[in-house]
């Protein structure tokens, strides 16, 4: 949590355009490095992999995962829009990956019962969509 | 730049307002159980059983069949192996049940507040001010430093091994609650529970209500103490039916007051209506094989998942398969080595009541000659989400003291003393024939039962098992069917110790109970057991419609040429023949015949074979009738006096009532019929049949969540038939089994449900449409199924831990 409050003050110095709008006097290192990231589309993909990975670490052992996971993934992004969309990507990517492992562990029967639950099923999918989608919105201040 | 700086600002409020929002309560509790991957409920979901597990007793194995029936061996030997065997049993019941046995002794325990809030408080005070953890306290003690009391050791840390390593059941994480570590005191728990579940009856307490209610002759009436039928369990043809009755005890009025609200809070906590079973013997010279057959299916609460859990355990010495309850090592009905065994409730009435004078501060009761300080004490139930409450409990010489808005009646009952009964169920799995298990069944202290049994040696035995206590007054033996004076010391048990270890004394010698050695074949359905037995051993039987078809069928097929075979006995189980029908419906279209608008359910009735099966809508229209039958005949005379359905006499009562009864007022029996018959009609949909209303849907999961509960198949049976569903109640065949003692036949078993109670397993509800179709699985002893899970030694444990 601290990480990402800690990323949001140093965003507030940072530019959130792709076009490269006047930046503050003295851009911070942080802000460079993504402003470098956005602009690179090599790097760019390799930094919402990176974020992804990180974020479905942390989300498998705190929900605060799908947070840090969305904000990875839209601070890497070129503008707020496509941070939302990645936001909602790597939700959903996580919400697969859980399944897949209801799959892995109880098989065809397992994600049956899975897809029998109901609020619990809606739940399990909104959580990481919501909080990956709420963590990317980040991207509006930096 | 100042729009740009707010919607900054505002987005970093969102965002950080999300984040903080979701860390508090109750925003968190939903997002630390339900978010995917990290949840707490998701935990089982995601995670395998471990298939390498240490024991401090040896190696085992489990293996689960087709059916996940938990397959369990040991190759270790001597004392090591039952310990190897029952801590392997007690991981794999974890493994599949931890929740519903943590439930279950939360309930017992008066600890269920604790995790589900105050709604649970009325059963956490019944269950604390009964003491069942002392009962169980007191069973522990005996059993120290037996083979069954080291088995049983064995099997906690089995249960506990698993709790602290694999993922903990979907429940938790909804309940947000960890398990604490089961013990040898939970077990015993759950053998306070399954008895008390088969013999807490408050009917004494009731009748006493009654009979301020009504006149004497009334109760008389309506509540017999014995029905009229010729079916008892143990059949001889003496017909003297005189001695037994005299004995009766009419209502004392000494439970004077107003009690209902003691018994309104007292009758959520006993044995359910519907308990009961079916169960028989047949001789070898009855059947095919020339070798005997067992069969039971025990009539208990139904639910998800199911109340028995099977399991086959095989040591080099022992090779026992059948169900037991979770929670409880051994293996309580099923068959072994040498014979096969099964249990209907008895009946027996094992619990009384006692009033006090009491001093005028109320800490005092008088007891003969002397007053006594109420033994007491103080106990906090824990509430979640609400203040704890506490619970003054007291006790008197007798036991426990029930009270409530200034009512008070203190209670023995046998479950409130140390008993045997594990260690005679662990025997059994190891008795070598009949007379093994007679030396058992003596042991078996609580329930009160009907054991059947028959070894491959050919023996048949019915005997009743648990202590009966005798009751006198003046002398002379009474029945405990009126609340009695315990200031007096009237009628109290002789050599019973609540909370310690009885003598007995005073109870009824094993040889006096009833019992039948060698039976031809037998039959039990929870109907009267004998017609004039040397002592009083209850009254509140079942009514007989099982007992009349059961020995109907029996003696039917014996006076044919053809032998019974198992083939017969799954006819049996699956009969859904109604002899309560077969005794009213005639009536019933004599009087509707001609009425206007009852042509065609008349014609429907009258062309009925009285089998409750699913395609039937004569069936359907029958049995929502008798409801209404039921009704229109009692509510208006017990709603007056305050006392709900409950109250209301047995069908067997209502059937027999003479046409001129005045609970049929002046319009007399057949009118009242035909009339619930019209309003039957309105509420019975057009083309409907029995199955769109008996179904499985009424077996459900403890929570409130819809995607636990079963799914909804239609199936044949009622209350009152052989084959046996009480929708409902949601009681009914809990298991059924079929054991030929023919080596070259096979023994099935079948389960309403699955035997796993982990949501996200393959075996949580895969028995129950064989269940609701009548069918059966194969109880083969031989080990099967791939292997799950290893047990390997850990030599840095064993004895010392």
């Amino acid at each position: 949590m601290s990480e990402i409050q800690g990323d949001g003050a140093a965003g507030r110095r940072g530019d959130d355009g792709p076009t490269g709008r006047q930046r503050d006097a003295d851009p911070g290192a942080i802000a460079t490095a993504l402003a470098e990231i956005r602009g690179d589309a090599r790097a760019r993909w390799a930094a919402l992999l990176a974020g992804a990975v990180v974020g479905l670490a942390v989300a498998w052992v705190h929900w605060y995962g799908f947070l840090f996971g969305g904000a990875l993934v839209g601070l890497a992004s070129k503008d707020l829009k496509r941070a939302l969309a990645a936001g909602v990507g790597f939700g959903l990517l996580a919400w697969g990956v859980f399944v897949g492992l209801v799959a892995t562990t109880g098989g065809l029967v397992g994600v049956v019962q899975y897809a029998e639950m109901g609020r619990l099923l809606y739940l399990s999918a909104g959580i990481p969509v919501g909080l990956s989608a709420l963590g990317s919105l980040i991207r509006g201040v930096v | 730049m100042d729009i740009d700086t707010t919607r900054r600002a505002l987005v970093a409020a969102i965002v950080g307002g999300g984040a903080i929002g979701g860390s508090l309560s109750p925003v968190r509790g939903y997002l630390n159980r339900f978010a995917p991957l990290s949840g707490s409920a998701w935990r089982d979901a995601t995670d395998r059983t471990n298939r390498r597990v240490q024991s401090p007793y040896g190696e085992a194995t489990v293996r689960y069949d087709d059916h996940g029936t938990a397959h369990i061996e040991t190759e270790e030997s001597g004392e090591d192996a039952e310990r190897a065997l029952y801590f392997a049993v007690g991981y794999a019941q974890a493994a599949d049940r931890l929740f519903q046995m943590d439930l279950q002794r939360r309930v017992m325990a008066g600890e269920l507040s604790e995790v589900v809030g105050e709604a649970a408080l009325d059963s956490d005070e019944f269950h604390v001010r009964m003491d069942f953890a002392g009962g169980a306290e007191a069973n522990l003690e005996l059993l120290e430093d037996t083979p069954t009391g080291k088995a049983t050791e064995a099997f906690a840390e089995g249960v506990n091994a698993c709790r602290d390593s694999e993922a903990l059941p979907l429940e938790f994480g909804l309940l947000d609650y960890e398990p604490d570590p089961w013990t040898p005191a939970d077990t015993m728990l759950m053998e306070q529970q399954i008895s008390w579940g088969l013999t807490g009856s408050f009917w004494t307490l009731r009748r006493e209500l009654l009979a301020e209610k009504f006149d004497a002759e009334t109760v008389e009436e309506l509540y017999p103490f014995r029905m009229d039928h010729d079916a008892p369990i143990v059949r001889d043809d003496d017909g003297d039916s005189e001695a037994a009755s005299r004995r009766t005890a009419g209502p004392s009025g000494g439970f004077a007051g107003d009690s209902s609200n003691l018994l309104d809070w007292l009758s959520a906590f006993e044995s359910p209506p519907g308990v009961g079973s079916n169960s028989w013997v047949v001789s070898g010279d009855r059947t095919s094989s020339g070798s005997p057959i067992v069969a039971n299916d025990p009539h208990l609460t139904l639910m998800a998942p199911p109340v028995w859990y099977e399991m086959n355990l095989q040591t080099d010495d022992v090779s026992v398969r059948g169900v037991t309850f979770p929670g409880v090592p051994f293996v309580v009905i099923g068959e072994n080595d040498a014979g096969a065994w099964g249990f209907t409730n008895s009946g027996a009435d094992v619990i009384d009541f006692y009033s006090y004078e009491t001093d005028d501060s109320g800490d005092r009761y008088r007891y003969d000659d002397e007053w006594r300080a109420f033994e007491t004490e103080e106990h906090t139930i824990r509430v979640a989400d609400a203040e704890d409450r506490t619970v003054t409990v007291r006790k008197t010489v007798h036991g426990p003291l029930l009270e409530r808005e200034g009512q008070q009646v203190g209670v023995s009952w046998t479950g409130h003393t140390a008993t045997r009964t594990s260690l005679a169920i662990h025997e059994y799995s190891k008795s070598g024939g009949v007379e093994d298990f007679l030396d058992s069944t003596e042991k078996m202290d609580l329930p009160t039962q009907n054991v059947v049994y028959a070894d491959r040696e050919g023996n048949t035995l019915y005997y009743v098992t648990g202590k009966i206590p005798i009751r006198t007054v003046d002398g002379e033996e009474i029945w405990g069917t009126r609340v009695f004076d315990g200031s007096a010391g009237e009628a109290e048990w002789e050599g019973f110790e609540p909370f310690g270890v009885s003598s007995w004394e005073g109870f009824v010698p094993f040889e006096e109970k009833p019992h039948v050695r060698n039976p031809d074949y037998l039959g039990t359905a929870n109907q009267r057991i004998e017609d004039d037995p040397d002592h009083y051993i209850g009254e509140q039987y079942s009514t007989p419609y099982r007992g009349q078809r059961l020995y109907e069928l029996l003696d039917e097929r014996a006076a044919s040429d053809e032998p019974m075979d198992a083939q017969f006995m799954r006819r049996l189980q699956r009969d859904a023949k109604s002899a309560r029908a077969e005794q009213v419906v005639g009536e019933l279209v004599a009087a509707a015949e001609g009425d206007e608008g009852l042509g065609q359910a008349v014609e429907t009735l009258r062309n009925w074979d009285y089998r409750m099966v699913r395609d039937s809508r004569a069936a359907l229209i029958f049995v929502r009738w008798f409801d209404q039958f039921r009704r229109e005949t009692f509510a208006d005379e017990f709603e007056k006096r305050d006392l709900g359905e409950e109250y209301y006499p047995n069908d067997w009562v209502l059937a027999t009532l003479p046409d001129d009864s005045r609970w049929f007022g002046d319009e007399g029996r057949e009118a009242v019929m035909v009339r619930a018959l019209r309003q039957t009609l309105e509420d019975v949909d057009e083309g409907a049949t029995y199955g769109d209303y008996n179904t499985t849907a009424a077996i459900t999961h403890p929570f409130d969540q819809s995607f636990l509960n079963y799914p909804e198949y239609p199936t044949d049976g009622s209350a009152y038939t052989l084959n046996n569903y009480r929708k409902e109640s949601a009681v009914g065949s809990s298991w059924r089994m079929i054991c030929p003692m023919a080596d070259r036949e096979q023994s099935i078993g079948i389960l309403p449900g699955g035997n796993s109670g982990e949501y996200f397993s393959d075996h949580y509800d895969d028995q129950l449409r064989l269940w609701a179709d009548g069918k059966y699985k194969s109880m083969r002893r031989e080990i099967r199924g791939e292997t799950a899970i290893e047990f390997e030694r850990d030599d840095s444990g064993g004895d010392d831990r």
